[in-house]
């Protein structure tokens, strides 16, 4: 199988750091991603589903059981957790930040001498 | 499901419509429920919802899959054209009344049968939908043909222009919508794949 490349949108990232931490369902995700990005990623079914199925295909994250027995037992409701792969092309990504993070820092000081 | 649906739930499953066939055999369930959590979280607005219900339907129209054949984009320039053309006759040979015959009466005729056509032809509602929007857009450029050719622009300004505008591409969304359905509805299920 070859290797597909996979861009990280911004709600691909939120979706990935909300999945960081625990399996969640489609709208503990939409409300995490809110939170997180504080408001300012706001997504709907549309794109949440959209940006879920290519994760899955790029497997970075994989459908999983529920949490709770309550959980297992709503089969209506689908659980997503993220992969090994899925954590490594988050903490690849926050680095890419933290980078460009430091670099305007620096440029911001320099242009403030 | 078995449980009731809110007119805002029926809505927002037209709105799915405009995803393939297979991406809504897997998700639809789930968009579902999830529409139905954010209908009853009380932090979340009801312009925040009808702003969500836009951007999935532009999102799911907007998908790679979804995007028209050359074709369909050449068919819907032609039909744009022919309201246009239509206007323009009607101004010549009747100066002054295109306002009241091509710009309301035709598009409310033409586009649900275009609709119908995109639909069956792109075997997608998203067909249908796409068809009408580019055959307003081209129709819309009527108003500036006729500005150009007769100095004729009856609105008091720009603002009254772009209200007229708006006002006539809801009135023409409501046919768009009736037209794609049913070419979508009507099409045979192992040919409406997508």
């Amino acid at each position: 199988m070859g290797r597909t490349r996979f861009t990280i949108t911004s709600s691909a990232f939120y979706i990935l750091l909300s999945l960081s931490t625990q399996e969640r369902h489609g709208y503990e995700i939409l409300k995490d991603v809110a939170l997180s990005s504080a408001g300012r990623v706001k997504m709907g079914p549309g794109i949440l589903y959209t940006t879920l199925k290519r994760l899955l295909e790029a497997s970075l994250i994989v459908e999983v059981e529920g949490r709770t027995a309550a959980d297992r037992e709503d089969s209506r409701r689908r659980f997503y957790r993220l992969t090994h792969k899925g954590r490594a092309a988050l903490a690849a990504e926050l680095e890419r930040m933290e980078q460009a993070l430091k670099v305007a820092r620096v440029q911001r000081l320099r242009s403030a001498e | 499901m078995t449980f009731p649906l809110s007119f805002t739930e029926r809505l927002y499953g037209l709105v799915l419509l405009a995803y393939p066939r297979q991406f809504r055999a897997t998700y639809e369930n789930e968009m579902r429920l999830v529409f139905r959590d954010l209908l009853r979280d009380e932090s979340v607005s009801r312009w925040a919802l009808a702003r969500l219900m836009a951007v999935d339907l532009i999102a799911g129209l907007g998908r790679r899959e979804r995007l028209p054949s050359g074709d369909l984009v050449k068919h819907s320039l032609l039909y744009g054209l022919f309201i246009v053309a239509s206007s323009i006759a009607a101004e010549a040979w009747h100066p002054g009344l295109y306002v009241g015959v091509p710009l309301v009466s035709v598009p409310f005729v033409l586009f649900i049968p275009a609709a119908f056509w995109g639909a069956r032809r792109a075997r997608s509602f998203a067909g249908g939908m796409w068809v009408a929007a580019i055959m307003g857009a081209v129709s819309s450029t009527m108003v500036a043909w006729n500005w150009l050719l007769f100095g004729s622009f009856p609105f008091y300004d720009a603002v009254s222009f772009v209200l007229a505008m708006a006002l006539m591409a809801a009135f023409c969304l409501g046919p768009a919508v009736i037209g794609a359905i049913a070419g979508a509805a009507t099409m045979p299920y192992e040919d409406s794949a997508s």
